[in-house]
């Protein structure tokens, strides 16, 4: 089994792929507002201080296992392993990342699939029809569910099909600059038809009364899920990158991209909840019924919708083919099948379990499954609050204590010792706690509901 | 090559004050804000002329280029009283002179590969002022804020 000699060729791609990997749907509706309801600047003071103890460790042990291999997750973690002198069987964690992966990309294309639906929902919206009753008619289709998912599912494979260079970096390095072009014109809107005075308040205006140990944890959570860590996509990326760069600055400039665009999708959505006077709640129903009302009353709102829902689909495309691409990675490296079929293959098999949470809105919506979540829920706990903070933990665990230091050293640039000397440090003592932390959190109301 | 980075430098410095000024009327007081509005313009104009004129002292100038430089200087001043009648064109008027500035230092200083790096922040620092202007506008159009 060789090393692959695939790397990026582009300067700033390792960078605009792992941005892409980090910003989704996820950090557009859910960073804002739990910066918001918890604190404002104070919260995002905490994120950022998450951000450098646990989210910028564990994503250099990534880069660092996954560059030093050049191979898949599952494979990177049995070379690091095998040539730290520890056990091959650290290659479970690759493989649990793979796992996620497919299993996130199964209900993430279905949301993404609503998405991509919105961008013609949202041109033709009129206050005729509320944007419950939008939303509630998109997803009480399946057949339409399941065509957005097919589509989206589809938009993956041929990307990932096509291979690294041509497939993946191509796309990245068109989608990203269209996504900040298209953030930035909605921040514009914003301030040109939002509350963003208020926007600006409810985001930064420190709140420290409002700090409790929960906000901790909530920001803890943020720092973590927000870099897609744990579950192989920055470790199978990492495995591309050139060997000169260095992984720390690198590392520095991914995590600080995420936030700033977090803190921009903010900023483009916050002012005009608030000046149409509506729901700020977290999650889908801040994007498919708040926003969509928003846009409905303002002016111009048939092209600004578009360009909004063109955007949240940009940033859940840039995700997802880095949720894919491990699996894809390994199937390649290990002559199973060849790039395309692999794609064709495990994108059918994440497109049939998507089918399950499309019916969720549905056909099984009263159905439960596991914890008492539906099919899209449960789906949901097994990855983001098993899997990821597993994997997460277990990558922490084995860079801080079991990884060799002779690896670490000649992958970091040289003159880094004062960085690998506080890497090792946090990426041994503080990530794993933290990250324990916060799957520990995570799982005290699962088991209040046993 | 030291040259080139000091000139960045001070590149990176100018823009600081110009996002300090768009960023600031957001979360001031009003009435501040309106001077901080003006102050922004009238250090754009300032900048502007500054570049414009820098350029008129290069002997290699052909006669129509050194007059193209002195009517930027002219309407960027402009630009100034205009704001006290129209602020919104008042800015308009500096972000069309911003980026036809660019246009020209490049004519005229070419892109030569020694000056590379002071090209691409000369690039960027235009993109950047422009957002900054765009930023200013929608301030003075936004509802909420007066």
């Amino acid at each position: 089994m060789n090393k692959n000699t695939i790397t990026w060729i582009g300067k700033w791609t390792f960078i605009l792929a792992a941005a892409g990997s980090a910003v989704g749907l996820g950090n557009i509706w859910g960073f804002p507002y739990k910066a918001g309801t918890n604190g404002g600047g104070a919260f995002v003071l905490i994120y950022l201080g998450c951000i450098l103890m646990i989210g910028l460790p564990i994503m250099m042990a990534e880069i660092i296992i996954g560059r030093r291999a050049r191979k898949s997750p599952v494979n990177a973690m049995k070379n690091g392993a095998i040539e730290s002198g520890a056990s091959p069987k650290w290659q479970i964690v690759g493989w649990g990342g793979l796992l996620s992966g497919i299993l996130i990309l199964s209900f993430y294309s279905v949301l993404a699939g609503i998405c991509l639906n919105y961008i013609g929902i949202s041109a033709g919206a009129n206050s005729a029809m509320s944007s419950v009753e939008e939303f509630s008619r998109a997803t009480a289709s399946a057949t339409n569910l399941l065509f957005w998912h097919t589509v989206f599912i589809s938009l993956n494979i041929f990307i990932i099909a096509y291979g690294v260079i041509s497939g993946i970096e191509r796309v990245i390095n068109f989608m990203m600059p269209v996504l900040f072009i298209l953030i930035i014109i909605m921040v514009l809107n914003a301030m040109i038809n939002g509350d963003f005075l208020r926007g600006l308040s409810f985001m930064f205006a420190p709140d420290f009364s409002q700090v409790t140990p929960a906000t901790f944890l909530s920001a803890m959570g943020q720092a973590f899920f927000s870099l897609s860590l744990g579950m192989g996509s920055i470790m199978c990326y990492g495995s591309y990158m050139p060997d000169d760069e260095n992984i720390f600055k690198t590392s520095l400039t991914v995590a600080g991209l995420d936030t700033l665009i977090a803190i921009m999708a903010g900023l483009a959505i916050f002012p005009i909840i608030f000046a149409y006077g509506l729901d700020a709640a977290s999650g889908p129903n801040l994007v498919f019924v708040s926003m969509l009302s928003a846009f409905s009353d303002m002016p111009f709102g048939n092209l600004l919708g578009p360009v909004f829902f063109i955007l949240l689909s940009i940033a859940a495309l840039s995700s997802s083919i880095s949720l894919l691409e491990p699996s894809v990675a390994y199937f390649d490296e290990e002559k199973i099948v060849s790039r395309p079929v692999a794609a064709i293959s495990l994108g059918f098999i994440a497109w049939l379990l998507g089918i399950g949470s499309l019916l969720s809105f549905n056909l099984w919506s009263d159905k439960t499954f596991i914890a008492g979540f539906d099919f899209l829920g449960s789906m949901d706990f097994i990855t983001n609050q098993l899997l990821m903070p597993l994997g997460g933990m277990f990558v922490a665990i084995f860079a801080g204590w079991f990884l060799s230091t002779k690896i670490v050293v000649e992958e970091l640039s040289e003159g880094q010792e004062k960085v690998f000397n506080i890497w090792k440090f946090f990426i041994k003592f503080v990530s794993p706690v933290l990250v324990a932390a916060v799957f520990i959190n995570q799982l005290i109301p699962f088991f209040q509901n046993l | 090559m030291e040259n080139i980075k000091k000139k960045n430098f001070y590149i990176y410095l100018g823009l600081s004050l110009f996002i300090f000024l768009a960023i600031a009327p957001w979360i001031l007081t009003h009435e501040l804000s309106s001077f901080l509005l003006r102050s922004f313009n009238a250090y754009l104009a300032i900048v502007i002329s500054f570049i414009a004129g820098s350029l008129w002292w290069r002997d290699n100038l052909k006669k129509d280029i050194h007059l193209e430089a002195i009517v930027i200087s002219m309407l960027a001043f402009a630009g100034v009283l205009i704001f006290e009648f129209s602020q919104g064109i008042a800015i308009i008027l500096q972000i069309i002179l911003i980026n036809f500035l660019l246009r020209f230092e490049l004519k005229v200083i070419g892109e030569d590969e020694n000056i590379l790096s002071y090209i691409e922040t000369r690039k960027l620092a235009t993109y950047i002022i422009t957002i900054l202007c765009v930023i200013q506008l929608a301030y003075l159009f936004n509802p909420y804020v007066n």
